[in-house]
């Protein structure tokens, strides 16, 4: 029994092998052939060859272009990519409504933006208009390496991508390793605290508590990202409250909002004030925001 | 000497049309010469350059032309009907409830392309309700009883879409307040044809009640002894307004200002005889939009301002200008 199961195992991976092996050949063989990937919106996106001149509407992703090395195939940014690197390239504003005609004109040959949302149309435009464009998601740990994965083919990039994922994996890793024994801290990630917003469910920073040696205390909320009452917050007893802010120091801010003195870890001083730039952007940010994360829930664990 | 000042000012109108019809067409984000942009209107350039001036720019154009018009047409229509100059085309609750259609679906996850039909089912609604409680209460329509019903809607619209709102995730939240902030970005040659075959024999309607509504204007007892059908002209003056307002609200959201302020200038440079105010309204209010959409692409390209925006802060000083030369 035992025996004949490891023989549909082996023949299983065998085809598998043989499957990865073509998918290999055809990439590596006959660069002519044409490009095709599976975006997030299960759109197909196929270039002639690997993209040369890249919009992305998406910091996150900018992030992970400027990672796999390919700053100079980007020919615009947003207003929030302010890296030295591309700083120079003219902004598309805060990307959420950028002009389709000043896109078209640059003529790129791949534009990342996000999915479509009922009241506006960037990918769908574009793509009438002959523009090839992916639609990227970001939301959980995988989103981001499948990301990963497609700019690499979509870039001709796939052993830089190769390498930012096994880094970025391998790191997580290490992350996980080193709190594994240790107790659980139930957590809170804020992402704002006037309306007060936390991470749910199905989000990377979800992932990343748990990576981090934590339990966040909204796992079972009802949205990724969902406006909560204080009372609910309360109610958690969270032993430690992460807060994305870039201003000022946090502790002292929530100290002086009555109903959240009550809470236990702001009397015990266990608040932290995180980079929104670092901890809202997934990208290959993520290992250095786990790290974060787990030196502020164990202090003396050695990382 | 009316009339001559009104067909100099009518043509003065068509002429700042289509300056602004030109300039729509000319300029935006991607700075293409002049030349080329006439090379590719007689059917030359390369296909990148006729994409941007044939499908992003024109029907663009096309289509906030169409509903600047309407939208200062049915303000002008509101003003008089309701003899009240506060009045604009969302005063009765249309874009309220366009707006519950068009949030319900967006946080409902229904499916993309039906946001449009929300927003029209909902204005629709709106108009049905506003109508019903109107002609429930009064002695025939009311239009003090349809004012007060449009503004009650109104308000219990507001606090559906904050309900909606509250239920909503980020990402709906956010498409929703953009739905909401009104915009010509996505136009298609499709919405500028559909909206335009409607708009059409509205505006005809509207334009065969010009002189009806000056009747109106001279009171509804003195009207009704010139002869005229008082309950059917305020009846159907409210509907044809209010579906035009309904259309154009659901192919562009909800795009404030120009309903108020359109009829309002043009009564004071022309004075107030709707048989040359609701024409030159149309004129009028498309060319200002189109001008104010042109701004909106180009001002702060290549990111595009909401164009409320700039109907507000250019419109805000013309209008207070006139004012003050009126008063004065």
């Amino acid at each position: 029994m035992r025996s004949r199961f490891g023989v549909v195992l082996s023949v299983l991976a065998c085809v598998a092998q043989v499957a990865c092996d073509a998918r290999v050949r055809e990439q590596a063989g006959a660069l002519a052939d044409s490009i095709v990937v599976l975006d997030h919106a299960q759109r197909t996106v196929r270039l002639d060859s690997a993209a040369q001149r890249v919009i992305s509407f998406m910091p996150a992703v900018t992030d992970m272009l400027l990672a796999l090395g390919a700053q100079d195939r980007l020919i615009a940014r947003t207003a929030f990519d302010t890296d030295a690197r591309i700083a120079h390239l003219p902004s598309t504003g805060n990307a959420l409504t950028p002009s389709l005609e000043w896109v078209a004109a640059q003529k790129p040959d791949l534009v990342i933006a996000w999915p479509d949302q009922p009241s506006r149309s960037v990918v769908g435009r574009l793509s009438e208009l002959g523009v090839p464009v992916y639609a990227a998601v970001t939301e959980t740990n995988a989103d981001v390496m499948k990301t990963i994965r497609d700019l690499g083919l979509l870039l001709g990039l796939e052993t830089p991508a190769d390498s930012l994922t096994h880094a970025i994996t391998s790191q997580l890793d290490a992350v996980r390793a080193s709190v594994q024994s240790r107790p659980r801290a139930r957590v809170v990630y804020v992402l704002s605290i006037e309306p007060l917003m936390v991470a749910g469910p199905g989000t990377y920073i979800d992932e990343l508590i748990a990576v981090a040696g934590g339990e966040n205390v909204f796992s079972d909320g009802s949205a990724r990202w969902s406006q909560v009452s204080l009372e609910e917050l309360l109610k958690r007893t969270p032993a430690a409250i992460v807060i994305a802010t870039d201003s000022g120091d946090a502790l002292a801010r929530v100290r002086a909002l009555p109903a959240w003195r009550n809470l236990a870890a702001v009397r015990e001083g266990r608040v932290i004030g995180v980079d929104p730039n670092l901890f809202n952007r997934p990208g290959p940010a993520i290992p250095a925001a786990a790290r974060e994360l787990a030196r502020f829930l164990h202090p003396d664990a050695r990382l | 000497m009316i009339l001559r000042a009104r067909s100099v000012g009518l043509i003065l109108l068509v002429w700042l049309a289509l300056v602004a019809l030109l300039l729509s067409v000319a300029f935006g984000a991607a700075n293409l010469p002049i030349s080329t942009v006439l090379d590719v209107v007689l059917g030359g350039g390369e296909p990148t350059e006729r994409t941007i001036v044939l499908e992003l720019r024109m029907p663009r154009a096309v289509l906030g032309l169409v509903s600047g018009g309407s939208l200062a047409v049915s303000g002008a229509v509101f003003q008089a009907l309701l003899r009240n100059p506060l009045a604009e085309p969302y005063v009765l609750g249309i874009s309220g409830g366009a707006a519950v259609g068009a949030v319900a679906v967006i946080v409902l996850g229904v499916a993309t392309g039906l946001v449009p039909v929300g927003a029209l089912l909902g204005a629709l609604v709106a108009i049905g309700l506003v109508l019903r409680i109107a002609t429930q209460t009064g002695r025939g329509l009311d239009t003090r009883v349809l004012l007060l019903a449009g503004v009650i809607a109104s308000a219990f619209f507001q606090a559906i879409i904050l309900v909606l709102l509250t239920l909503a995730d980020v990402e709906s939240f956010r498409s929703a307040v953009f739905w909401m902030m009104g915009s010509l970005a996505s136009a298609t040659w499709t919405d500028a044809t559909m909206l335009g075959l409607y708009v059409a024999p509205s505006i005809v309607v509207l334009l065969a009640l010009a002189r009806p509504l000056n009747l109106l204007a001279t009171g509804e007892e003195t009207a009704q002894h010139l002869g005229l059908n008082v309950q059917r002209t305020k009846l159907v003056a409210f509907l044809v307004a209010s579906l035009l307002v309904a259309a154009s609200v659901a192919v562009c959201g909800v795009i404030g200002f120009i309903g108020l302020v359109i009829p309002h200038a043009i009564r004071m440079i022309w004075g107030v005889d709707h048989r040359f105010l609701l024409p030159a309204s149309f004129i009028g209010g498309g060319a200002f939009l189109l001008l104010a959409d042109t701004g909106a692409r180009t001002v702060a390209a290549p990111a595009e301002l909401p164009i409320g925006v700039i109907t507000a802060l250019i419109g805000v000083p013309i209008f207070v200008v006139l004012l003050r030369r009126r008063i004065a």
